[in-house]
């Protein structure tokens, strides 16, 4: 697993979603981003979805039934992206 | 309504023509009719517990209309709550003690709804009182606690007809797929009784990401229109993707700007449209913004000023309503919304009050004062006096209040200023929110060593110019005050000298209007402090 890759979501999550609270350090690469853990929803989840595109070119969609996996932690969430990511 | 006399008529009568044309479409290519629609609801009416109120959580949108539909004729009135938050739920039938839930998922529900268990009625076609009440939604009103707003069957199918005159969409065979939820009234609006009183086609579906809308309507033959939400079409616009034809784009529940308008025609390449409404008036005008700011009515409604308020009336208005927002109204009756009034906030198409929010935040045991703010990307944050964690913070407020409205950050202050009568005092709130916010955003510099302004200094142990950390104050102070200028330097105190390559931070506070203080930092230690007068920046300049 790549933890360049894992600290730059963190990055990219903080200013593209305005987590002012959060630092890097408290995000766990384990730890659920939706709901408990970092306590994101459904408006962030749009937003997720467009940081992805732009930075990786990496396109989300429900009908992926590994989305539950794919937004389990940040750690699954950075596999997803190396695997689909065309930039 | 009590008062107003019944009104019965064929569900069938009011929609002669376009009976057995095509109502729904699946995503597995099956279509049913609004004859099919009234059967499958006619046939569920007679299933339903025997009960006053139905509370509707289908989240499938033909299930949820099936539904909507066989609760009102069976002699009951739907409930649709904002949003499906346990305590919400809890609230709602302890106010309506005689209801049951209604829903399409395993959830805790007293009748549970699938499209395989659907049978259709072969009665004939039922008669209906349209001026019965339909539904109860609710929405935050300018006091904080939850309106109950009842609308007749005649109400949303006279508002639908106004609306679809007004955009031409009456004779289009098009198909309409939307992000919103039937539950949201914009959603149930559009979704429902626009398309029952049309030839259009509604998609089930529930497309969320951008992606998702696009694949459904690649999947789609007809021409179509979207119905969505300012966000919603904004990430559509920012996707790097080629988008599928099509015809119309709808917009609701918050302002669309000029400049994201013509972005989102430009990006998906059809005419953007908004509409103006809420639970109370249901829709009532239209524009379309990336060509105008003015909403225009629809045909027989107008907006009227008496004295300070503003008063609806006419078309599907029944009896005036007065709105709770400030408008310019231009000769020929066009008007533009100039701002909410009270503090009413909304995001993502829910609205609360501030006062609302406030009350539930200091009520939290442990929690002396507090208040929610706006914060970055239409957010709320919240300054709060207390000793709890944040975290325990968030956990209470989770119970109390809609997610989207959790503070985004929280800033603990030793007190709010109020004056001797608790009233807040604004211009010292804005002061105190702002350095909070700064201290928040507080920055760690170095100097490396191999800065010019090094270069023959003390070569043995050289240490970082005064001017040069400054300088870092000055670039810090004016990216978190914008619009301002710095005047001068009122005072520096250079305590301890900071050597290159050490992490450094600078920490800002506003004393005053004009006044901001500054503090740098290595660790705990403090190495410069002082203070810099700033003014507002204006066009003409002084000479100096």
């Amino acid at each position: 697993m790549s933890q360049e890759l894992v600290a730059e979501l963190k990055t990219l999550f903080i200013e593209g979603l305005h987590l002012e609270d959060v630092n890097a350090e408290d995000i766990g690469a384990d730890e659920p981003l939706f709901g408990e853990g970092l306590g994101l929803d459904s408006i962030d989840a749009l937003e997720i979805a467009v940081l992805l595109d732009r930075q990786y070119g990496v396109k989300i969609t429900s009908e992926d039934e590994r989305n539950q996996e794919i937004f389990a932690s940040l750690n699954a969430l950075a596999e997803f992206v190396t695997e689909n990511r065309s930039k | 309504m009590d008062g107003t006399p019944s009104a019965q008529t064929s569900l069938c009568d009011l929609i002669p023509n376009t009976l057995h044309s095509d109502f729904c479409l699946f995503a597995n290519g099956q279509i049913v009719s609004r004859k099919d629609l009234i059967a499958h609801a006619v046939a569920l009416s007679e299933q339903l517990p025997a009960k006053k109120y139905a509370i509707n959580l289908c989240q499938d949108r033909y299930l949820f209309i099936v539904a909507y539909l066989a609760v009102y004729l069976r002699q009951q009135i739907s409930l649709l709550p904002s949003n499906q938050a346990p305590n919400t739920l809890a609230d709602l039938s302890l106010n309506y003690p005689d209801s049951y839930t209604l829903g399409d998922h395993k959830t805790d529900i007293d009748y549970l709804i699938r499209q395989d268990l659907l049978t259709k009625s072969t009665k004939p076609c039922p008669n209906i009182d349209i001026n019965r009440p339909v539904s109860i939604a609710f929405t935050s009103g300018s006091t904080g606690k939850p309106k109950a707003i009842s609308k007749t069957w005649r109400e949303f199918q006279h508002s639908a007809q106004l609306a679809l005159a007004q955009l031409a969409l009456q004779k289009q065979h098009i198909t309409l797929l939307s992000t919103v939820p039937m539950q949201h009234m914009y959603g149930l609006e559009t979704g429902f009784f626009w398309v029952f009183f049309s030839q259009m086609t509604l998609h089930n579906s529930h497309p969320f990401y951008p992606e998702d809308i696009r694949n459904t309507l690649s999947q789609l033959p007809n021409t179509n229109i979207l119905v969505s939400t300012p966000r919603h079409l904004k990430t559509c616009s920012q996707t790097s993707n080629q988008w599928p034809p099509l015809k119309f784009i709808l917009s609701s529940t918050a302002p669309m700007s000029t400049a994201l308008a013509q972005q989102i025609e430009q990006s998906l390449q059809a005419p953007l449209f908004e509409l103006l409404g809420s639970t109370e008036t249901l829709s009532f005008a239209s524009r379309q913004p990336s060509q105008t700011t003015q909403w225009q009515a629809y045909a027989g409604i107008q907006l009227i000023q008496h004295q300070q308020q503003f008063i609806l009336q006419g078309g599907h208005i029944t009896t005036p309503i007065t709105l709770d927002d400030t408008f310019a109204i231009q000769d020929d009756g066009k008007f533009s919304l100039l701002g909410r009034a009270g503090d009413l906030i909304k995001i993502a198409g829910k609205r609360a009050s501030l006062h609302d929010l406030n009350q539930k935040l200091t009520q939290i045991n442990g929690v002396d004062d507090g208040l929610f703010f706006h914060s970055k990307n239409e957010r709320l944050s919240a300054l709060v006096v207390s000793q709890l964690p944040k975290k325990t913070i968030i956990d209470q407020l989770k119970h109390v209040i809609d997610p989207v409205f959790l503070p985004r950050a929280i800033y603990p202050v030793t007190a709010l200023p109020r004056n001797n009568m608790g009233k807040i005092r604004q211009a010292e709130l804005e002061q105190l929110i702002r350095t909070q916010q700064m201290q928040a955003s507080q920055q760690s510099y170095c100097i490396p060593a191999t800065h010019p302004c090094l270069a023959g200094h003390f070569p043995n142990k050289p240490i970082v110019p005064g001017v040069v950390i400054l300088n870092y104050v000055q670039q810090q102070l004016l990216a978190n005050f914008p619009d301002t200028q710095i005047v001068t330097l009122t005072q520096a105190k250079f305590l301890q000298p900071l050597h290159p390559e050490e992490n450094f931070s600078i920490s800002l506070s506003q004393s005053a209007a004009q006044h901001i203080k500054f503090t740098c930092t290595r660790e705990n230690e403090r190495l410069v402090t002082g203070s810099f007068m700033i003014a507002a920046k204006t066009e003409h300049t002084y000479e100096q």
